[in-house]
């Protein structure tokens, strides 16, 4: 035998991978939140978000169940201080509610500023490097009623360097007035998606996101979500969690893998939605344990006449 | 390496950048080989979850497959062994533990299967050598016997010169003759350092 055979041989009577491993192993490929390029939807208009690939994917099964709070909050103007995940929902809830709803005729455009910052593994074939969020600051123009093409606006924070892109009309609208502004029917329009394998409360959990993310809720619909978020099970609270230079406190979901954290988060005082974000808790080569892979803080919601113009 | 499947990888993987759950299909043609080939380095267990973490950055990756390449096994080759090079000390304990003592760890700590206690000599030279050999030259040497890929595929996975395959291949084949004409011997690597 030579060298070469020798080694060809050597640990070749190893028994075949356990099929459940490799099951778990295909699972955990589809289902792990992407640290990177979740934002890809953004080059398609926000209607199209159904079917868009990088939708992230939580997982957690229920470990902490929060406890419902017993007094509800007052009025947003009464500081109160939220102890539990689903307490700063409820709170943001109530903030939610305050707020006058704005006023849009169709042929307008919701205008969404925000700043989506999204991390980067380099050299993947040779020394795989994690290079920390890039962060960029998106306009983004669609259409109320989801007739005209919008169009997104994209700036490199760092460089200054600008990107348009013509988003195609024909889309959902971007004012969205059909959810539920009932909790309890709220909750239950969360948990009506089929179960992407990750369990009915990560799939709501994920839910929540989509919804939120560039287009328009009015109070009622908001608030309604926050208040069926409270009752979704398995969130934890997290209580320095600053964007984007704002003081905020976040409630979090783990995914499956215990491997990403993935939260919301809102101002410290007034529970106003700030954003969200994807934190590495796990060991995730090449991710430096503790890093935050993704955020994206909410600027600026309006109404404008034309796609391109700035509030 | 080659596959006679009517849809070719690149296809695949290109249309799994709109639509992901076709990347499902890549997982199912090309899992239970890495995870051979994992296996076979760490042990089934440590194998598991690199395969995972393999498949993981693979699916992330998609849309920067060189779709010039049918074939992307040499690629997941390449995500397989920058993993384990976060795992190398587990690696080489248990090349080491081997050479030591004849019993191969990779078997003793798999519940499905009896353990071997008496390896031959060859096997715990070559052990020792595996030990001691540069990763570089471990990467190439285990591609090449024992994943069974060409040359070109090789540098492809590792993004070396196919002339650096060469010659990693035969530093690592020297060194494994040299210990295998002194099995016990002062190059035998058996030492524990």
């Amino acid at each position: 035998m030579n060298d070469l055979e020798l080694v060809e041989r050597f640990r070749a009577d190893l028994p075949p991978a356990d099929p459940a491993a490799l099951s778990r192993a295909r699972a955990r490929m589809f289902h792990t939140p992407p640290p990177r390029r979740r934002w890809a939807w953004g080059l398609v208009p926000v209607g199209a978000l159904a079917a868009a690939v990088t939708v992230a994917v939580v997982t957690a099964r229920p470990e902490v169940s929060a406890p419902p709070i017993t007094a509800a909050p007052t009025a947003p103007s009464t500081p109160a201080t939220a102890t539990d995940a689903a307490g700063v929902f409820r709170l943001a809830a109530a903030e939610a509610r305050s707020r006058p709803a704005l006023v849009a005729k169709p042929g307008q455009f919701v205008y969404v500023e925000s700043i989506d910052a999204t991390d980067n593994v380099e050299n993947l074939e040779t020394k795989p490097t994690w290079v920390p969020p890039k962060e960029i600051n998106r306009k983004i123009w669609l259409a109320v009623d989801g007739v005209k093409p919008g169009l997104l606006r994209t700036t490199v924070v760092k460089t200054g360097e600008v990107n348009e892109l013509p988003l195609d009309g024909r889309t959902a609208p971007a004012y969205v007035t059909n959810l539920p502004t009932d909790p309890a029917k709220m909750r239950a329009w969360l948990y009506s998606d089929p179960d992407t394998g990750n369990g009915a409360d990560a799939t709501a959990w994920n839910k929540i996101a989509d919804t939120l993310r560039e287009q328009y809720l009015p109070p009622e619909a908001q608030a309604a979500m926050f208040e069926a978020a409270a009752t979704i099970p398995g969130t934890t609270l997290v209580k320095q969690a600053d964007l984007a230079g704002r003081k905020g406190i976040a409630v979090s979901r783990l995914s499956d893998s215990k491997d990403v954290r993935f939260d919301y988060i809102f101002e410290a005082t007034t529970y106003d939605f700030l954003g969200e974000r994807v934190v590495v808790v796990g060991d995730l080569k090449p991710y430096p344990k503790g890093v935050v892979s993704r955020w994206t803080a909410q600027l600026k919601v309006a109404i404008v006449d034309r796609a391109g113009q700035l509030p | 390496m080659t596959h006679t499947d009517v849809v070719a990888d690149q296809d695949l993987i290109r249309s799994s950048v709109s639509q992901p759950e076709t990347f499902g299909q890549i997982f199912d043609r090309h899992a239970a080989t890495i995870h051979r080939y994992l296996a076979r380095r760490v042990g089934s267990s440590l194998a598991d979850d690199l395969t995972a973490e393999t498949f993981l950055v693979a699916f992330r990756r998609r849309d920067k497959y060189d779709m010039s390449y049918p074939d992307c096994q040499p690629w997941l080759y390449g995500i397989a062994a920058n993993l384990l090079r976060g795992h190398q000390r587990a690696e080489i304990r248990q090349y080491r533990a081997l050479a030591r003592t004849g019993v191969d760890p990779v078997y003793a700590t798999d519940d499905r299967i009896e353990a071997r206690v008496d390896a031959a000599g060859e096997v715990r030279a070559l052990a020792g050598v595996l030990a001691k050999l540069p990763a570089g030259e471990r990467d190439v040497l285990t591609l090449v016997s024992q994943a069974q890929l060409s040359y070109p595929e090789v540098a492809l996975a590792l993004g070396i010169p196919v002339g650096t395959v060469r010659s990693r291949l035969h530093s690592a084949r020297k060194r494994i003759r040299t210990a295998l004409g002194h099995p016990l011997g002062h190059d035998g690597g058996l030492d524990d350092e």
